[in-house]
């Protein structure tokens, strides 16, 4: 390639390659990027604040000293994101004070010669990133949130940040010490900041839209070289994984809807038999036949009204009388109770039921013969079509687990972001 | 405006819970009242014909032949 057509592709200059402008203070190179749209340089090694000068040099606006303090992201590293090239250009650390507790945080401004100055935050408390750039609309004050550009931001927290370190180049005057009042909104996964100086014309306000970004998209685009500190609890407008989406919510009502109906088929159940056996008949089999019109269940209910601290038992047998073929069951029916300790008990009930599932179309005749235990008299009746419960409750669990659960966890998780607010 | 991210991808088992009251709701539709997948069938067996026998109704009595327990203490 030629070297015309290779310089003509690059998107920054090559550090090396610019004319380096010394500070007045200690002598250290510094490389501008934006001369022509800086208005304060920090210097990266004692920290003195310039300011361009109409000769086009840098003048001493205040003399520092102090150690280069490390960063998440080195000043002048480059990164890709969202298919666009940045660098870090200038970094400063702010932090406020809530409750006697620091809150510190980095503000990497990036620039790309093409797209501006974007904002990368970092949060040193909890470890979420943030990327922002100014707010090219002013939002309207809506009582206590913000509308702008078809969304409500709601206010989420607010104070004094304080400057605590800087370094490189900056479209503002910014130093060590400065304080702003800020206030920010937040709508998952944007929010606004908004931050109020006291200018020389009054008071000036800052906007900046920004959205959440994944650390790992950050360590992937700039590859930093210090510790990678992996995100700690819910960030201020990290995406709520668990937020209903609309196709979650219309699936599970039409779900439900459909359920409720197949509950009400279930309503159809039907009596095929009942029977009295006096208690002087109570030893003799009970023949009955039955026809069944479809594959259904049948439940087969004894009662035996006089028992009391006893059991009965009986056998039975659903004949298919073109088959001879049987489904047979047995049923215990025991009844219990006392006072003991002066407290009443009971164990068991008068009466017990079988549902035998799945039994095909056809004519049946029913057998139950009594077994053995208490000889009463007893009562028998026979119901097809009954619904089975479990199957009810198979679904409910699928609502609780699957539909309820996922709204309760994304409800924590709101409230886990809330936790860090103002509004807490 | 500044474009925001992607929604977070929806955790697998949202989808999966979701397939299970699919097939939950469909069971409950299509299989409540027969009780095939989550009803007791009892035990199947062949029967054979009893000699005469006093019943409440006089009818015959079959007696059970085989494939299974049935009754009994």
């Amino acid at each position: 390639m030629a070297e015309g057509q290779g310089a003509a592709s690059r998107l920054f200059r090559e550090p090396g390659k610019v004319e380096s402008i010394q500070c007045p203070r200690c002598g250290g190179a510094i490389t501008l990027k934006t001369y022509g749209a800086s208005e304060r340089v920090a210097c990266p090694f004692c920290g003195s604040l310039l300011g361009p000068d109409e000769s086009g040099a840098l003048a001493l606006v205040q003399a520092a000293s102090r150690k280069r303090q490390a960063t998440t992201l080195a000043l002048h590293r480059r990164g890709v994101l969202d298919g666009i090239t940045w660098e870090v250009i200038g970094i400063c650390v702010r932090s406020v004070v809530v409750d006697g507790e620091r809150y510190p945080w980095e503000e990497f401004f990036l620039y790309n010669p093409y797209r501006g100055f974007r904002w990368l935050v970092h949060s040193l408390s909890d470890h979420h990133w943030t990327f922002g750039q100014t707010l090219d609309a002013a939002p309207l004050q809506d009582g206590g949130s913000l509308r702008c550009h078809g969304r409500d931001f709601a206010h989420f927290q607010g104070g004094q940040a304080t400057v605590d370190y800087v370094e490189g180049e900056f479209t503002w005057q910014v130093e060590v010490g400065d304080v702003a009042g800020t206030d920010d909104y937040v709508a998952p996964p944007l929010a606004i900041s908004l931050e109020f100086t006291k200018g020389p014309d009054g008071q000036e306000v800052n906007r900046t839209i920004q959205r959440h970004i994944d650390a790992r998209e950050v360590w992937r685009a700039f590859e930093p070289r210090g510790p990678k500190f992996a995100p700690v609890g819910v960030g201020m407008v990290e995406p709520n994984p668990w937020r209903p989406r609309p196709w979650f919510l219309v699936a599970w009502v039409a779900l439900i809807i459909a359920a409720a109906i197949g509950f009400a088929l279930q309503a159809g159940s039907k009596g095929l038999l009942e029977v009295e056996v006096p208690g002087e008949a109570a030893s003799m089999p009970v023949v009955q036949p039955l026809h069944l019109d479809g594959p259904t269940t049948v439940e087969v209910e004894i009662r035996v009204p006089g028992l009391s601290n006893q059991w009965a038992y009986y056998e039975g047998m659903l004949v298919d009388t073109a088959s001879e073929e049987a489904i047979g069951f047995d049923l215990e029916v025991s009844y219990y109770s006392g006072i003991d300790g002066g407290e009443s008990w009971s164990e068991g009930a008068d009466h017990a039921a079988v549902v035998l599932a799945d039994v095909p179309a056809g004519d049946y005749l029913l057998q139950i013969k009594y077994g053995s235990g208490a000889e009463l008299g007893w009562d028998l009746r026979v119901t097809r079509g009954v619904f089975l419960v479990r199957y009810g409750l198979l679904f409910a669990l699928a609502v609780l687990f699957g539909f309820i659960l996922p709204l309760v966890l994304g409800a924590l998780f709101e409230h886990r972001r809330w936790l860090n607010s103002d509004h807490a | 405006m500044m474009t925001p991210p992607p929604p977070p991808r929806t955790p697998i088992v949202v989808h999966v819970a979701l397939a299970i009251g699919a097939f939950a709701a469909a069971l409950l539709i299509l299989d409540g009242r027969r009780g095939w997948l989550l009803g007791s069938s009892g035990e199947r067996g062949d029967v054979e014909r009893a000699a005469a026998a006093p019943t409440a109704r006089g009818a015959a009595v079959y007696v059970w032949g085989g494939g299974g327990y049935h009754g009994g203490k």
